[in-house]
């Protein structure tokens, strides 16, 4: 089992990973913005994808459009805050699946993850 | 809280004081008139980390002053603001209230809550907008009883990520649901399985039953499903909620917060991958060596070869170490711009700083320890340096001042350059009060430059007045204290009614020393080779004897102390060719001292070992070094044995 993690900020991606540390036979990739996690999309076959919206060079939503008009067919999370409602729209509109709104404590990010794929 | 927990918080704050760092040099680089969408967007980016961060890792506190930042930011990008410089004026003490937080939170600290809520209601009274903090809890509620849902998916909704079964599943998690398939839906053998045609009737009974709740798990598929029939009655209930921000008017952000040093910091992988590389190479190159033939002998063919690699590879992981050290003098930097906007607004100056070299490399303990230091020269210069508008038009120069800084590499050192075109140095007012305080004696034969140079003197200030800026108590001579603590050396140019140059020349790296070895009677000694000026060979009749003592030595028309190391460190002199004693010429501040040694042995670089740590502090040696035969050898402090003949008299 496969994630990719596409946030610019360090602290954050630990987070996710340190919150999915309990499972072993998770993998997660880390990507430091849209257009890395691209590349990342090349090497690897993701079983979800948790991404940032507000990012450098290539932002969650420019990401999340360019990964479904590459066949991308696994469940895309995006990472906002509240006050980024709009945000909802138009992560819908590119192709996410649902949301994880930020801040976020660990129990309430597995669970979302749980909606879309088995962790063990 | 886990260790773990603990080092993201570390990571988060490190972070945000990279942010912080981003928002302050982008709000003092942009152009107020017509702020560049793309700046606005970096500041943006950057305090949205923060508070998704702060509200992540629990510092709930600046999640509020962070969020209105946020909103204002907004609100300038998409034109419903317009940027001021007051505006601009409001979001740097925020920032500085957010520094002095974060510090608190580095530090286990109580944050200084009422910092908070004044700067968010500075904040708070730009914004024409209220804040939608609450937007979310301003939703009206609506409750249902019985629901009966048709759900029929998309046919193509499993290449977008969607399974229906999970969105059931998540339903049934929020309500108690009984569900139908629809027979006529079920798909033949023959069908596209992957194209989904199936319809569900999904029903829920009970009261109350939320909506909101009830529609989440539809949410994000409303475009690729047909949801039909609620049959509900409704019920609403209102639960909106103020915020109130507390009406704290004071002016918060002034609080001197302490300095955050980090202790951790960011390598490009690309230097380790050479480092891991080089070791891979020591690796063959030691294979290499202990090869032996069939009869368990070392064959010594190829060990000249062996060792010669061995010495290059040794040179090439030494300079990788080094340079993992090495971060931009840029974050020492950084600071600059804002200290010349803040100091030259009060004095009410008009002052253009120009920055070069930014990005010249040094080691990271240098770069941070030099930080006070640029910042002392650099209010002075702004305060003492710069004239006035009024003083410069009558002196025939433009109105407004210029600082230029610039760092730039030369000779295996780091130089930072703080020139301003100014009114320079009053050398006379100098002399007279360096008199006056008896520093100097009347006696006493000193070039213009050296007379400027007593600004570094202990104590002394020449400003007028001591004014708000630069009266702090501090002088300049503990800016020159820093510097030489730092292996460094800092000169003065200044042309009276022109300006003035304030030259930093500083070590690339504090771990490693260019000696030159030394012998004296039995004793092997590392003299930093950037001290010595040169070597001669003493000729006793160039020698001066004060009280039957060899004092001073005649070089060309030089008279020059001499200290005798066999004497100050106690060592038998058995040599018997007295003839063959060489005096090495020696620097510091200008001054020149010459030490009596055995004889020069060769130069190589020496790791140095503190002796504070090791031993104890000993006066005249500034550490100690291990040599190639397994000695430890001491290294000379020439400052201190310098002082110990001079004084302390700089």
């Amino acid at each position: 089992m496969k994630i990719l993690v596409v946030d610019d900020s360090k602290s954050i991606r630990s987070l996710i990973d340190f919150s999915l540390d309990e499972f072993q036979e998770l993998q997660i990739v880390e990507g430091i913005h849209g257009a890395d996690a691209l590349n990342r999309l090349d090497e690897h076959d993701f079983d979800l994808i948790l991404s940032d919206v507000n990012m450098p060079i290539m932002n969650g939503i420019e990401f999340t459009t360019e990964c479904r008009k590459r066949g991308i067919t696994c469940p895309i999370l995006i990472l906002t805050t509240e006050s980024e409602s709009s945000m909802k729209a138009k992560g819908k509109a590119a192709g996410a699946n649902g949301w994880i709104v930020k801040p976020f404590q660990p129990e309430a990010l597995i669970k979302t993850i749980r909606k879309f794929i088995d962790l063990v | 809280m886990s260790l773990d927990m603990a080092a993201l918080k570390q990571t988060f704050l490190e972070e945000s004081f990279e942010g912080l760092q981003i928002m302050e040099s982008g709000i003092l680089e942009i152009n107020i008139e017509t702020p560049d969408k793309e700046e606005i967007n970096t500041i943006f980016r950057a305090i949205h980390s923060i508070k998704g961060g702060a509200g992540t890792f629990g510092f709930s506190e600046i999640v509020g002053l962070t969020h209105v930042f946020e909103n204002i930011l907004d609100e300038i990008r998409n034109q419903k603001l317009i940027l001021t410089v007051e505006i601009n004026d409001t979001f740097l003490q925020s920032i500085d209230a957010l520094e002095g937080i974060l510090v608190s939170y580095q530090n286990d600290e109580e944050p200084d809550s009422q910092i908070i809520s004044v700067v968010t209601n500075e904040l708070q009274m730009i914004t024409s907008s209220e804040s939608s903090i609450d937007d979310q809890e301003g939703i009206q509620k609506q409750s249902v009883d019985n629901v009966s849902i048709i759900f029929k998916p998309d046919q193509d909704i499993l290449n977008t990520g969607n399974e229906p079964i999970r969105i059931i599943r998540d339903l049934h998690s929020v309500a108690d649901i009984s569900i139908d398939i629809d027979e006529e839906s079920i798909p033949t053998i023959e069908d596209d399985l992957l194209k989904i045609q199936l319809k569900w009737n999904i029903a829920i009974s009970g009261k109350d039953i939320d909506l909101e709740e009830i529609k989440e798990p539809f949410e994000w598929i409303e475009d690729e499903c047909e949801i039909l029939t609620f049959d509900f009655v409704e019920k609403t209930s209102n639960s909106s909620t103020d915020i109130e921000y507390e009406n704290n008017k004071k002016n918060a952000s002034k609080k001197e917060s302490k300095v955050a040093i980090s202790t951790t910091m960011r390598v490009d992988t690309a230097r380790i991958d050479e480092l891991v590389n080089l070791v891979g190479e020591l690796v063959i190159t030691q294979s290499m060596l202990s090869q032996k033939d069939d009869n368990g002998q070392i064959i010594t063919k190829d060990i000249e070869d062996a060792l010669a690699t061995l010495d290059r590879q040794m040179r090439e992981l030494q300079d990788g170490i080094i340079s993992v050290r090495m971060v931009p003098i840029n974050s020492a930097f950084s600071r600059i711009p804002r200290i010349v906007r803040d100091t030259s607004k009060n004095l009410n100056k008009e002052i253009i700083l120009n920055i070069s070299g930014e990005n010249t490399e040094v080691d990271k303990t240098v770069s941070e320890k030099i930080t006070d230091p640029l910042v002392h020269i650099i209010r002075n210069a702004v305060d003492h340096g710069i004239e006035s508008s009024q003083e410069r038009i009558d002196a025939g120069k433009q109105p407004n001042g210029t600082i230029n800084v610039s760092a730039y590499h030369q000779g295996g050192n780091l130089m930072i350059d703080i020139s301003d075109d100014g009114g320079g140095v009053n050398t006379e007012k100098v002399y007279e009060k360096a008199l006056q305080t008896g520093v100097i004696q009347k006696s006493d034969n000193l070039s213009t430059k050296e007379i400027n140079e007593l600004i570094f003197a202990p104590g002394f200030s020449t400003a007028d007045v001591v004014s708000d800026v630069s009266g702090r108590g501090v002088g300049m001579d503990v800016v020159k204290k820093n510097i030489i603590s730092l292996k460094g050396e800092i000169e003065l140019f200044s042309e009276e009614g022109k300006g003035s140059l304030f030259r930093i020349k500083l070590p690339l790296t504090l771990a490693i020393l260019e000696g030159q070895l030394a012998r004296v009677g039995d004793q092997v000694f590392v003299f930093p080779i950037l001290s010595i000026l040169e070597s001669i060979q003493l000729k006793e009749d160039h020698v001066k004897y004060v009280q039957g003592i060899p004092s001073i030595y005649k070089l060309r028309d030089e008279f020059i102390p001499i200290i005798n190391l066999f004497e100050r460190f106690k060592i038998e002199d058995n040599s018997t060719n007295k003839n063959k004693r060489l005096l090495v010429i020696v620097e510091h501040n200008k001054k020149k001292i010459a030490l009596r040694i055995s004889e020069l042995l060769n130069q190589q670089q020496v790791v140095i070992k503190n002796l504070d740590k090791n031993y104890k502090k000993t006066d005249g040696f500034s550490g100690a070094t291990i040599l190639g035969d397994g000695k430890v050898s001491l290294i000379l402090d020439i400052a201190s044995i310098a002082q110990e003949e001079h004084g302390n008299d700089l």
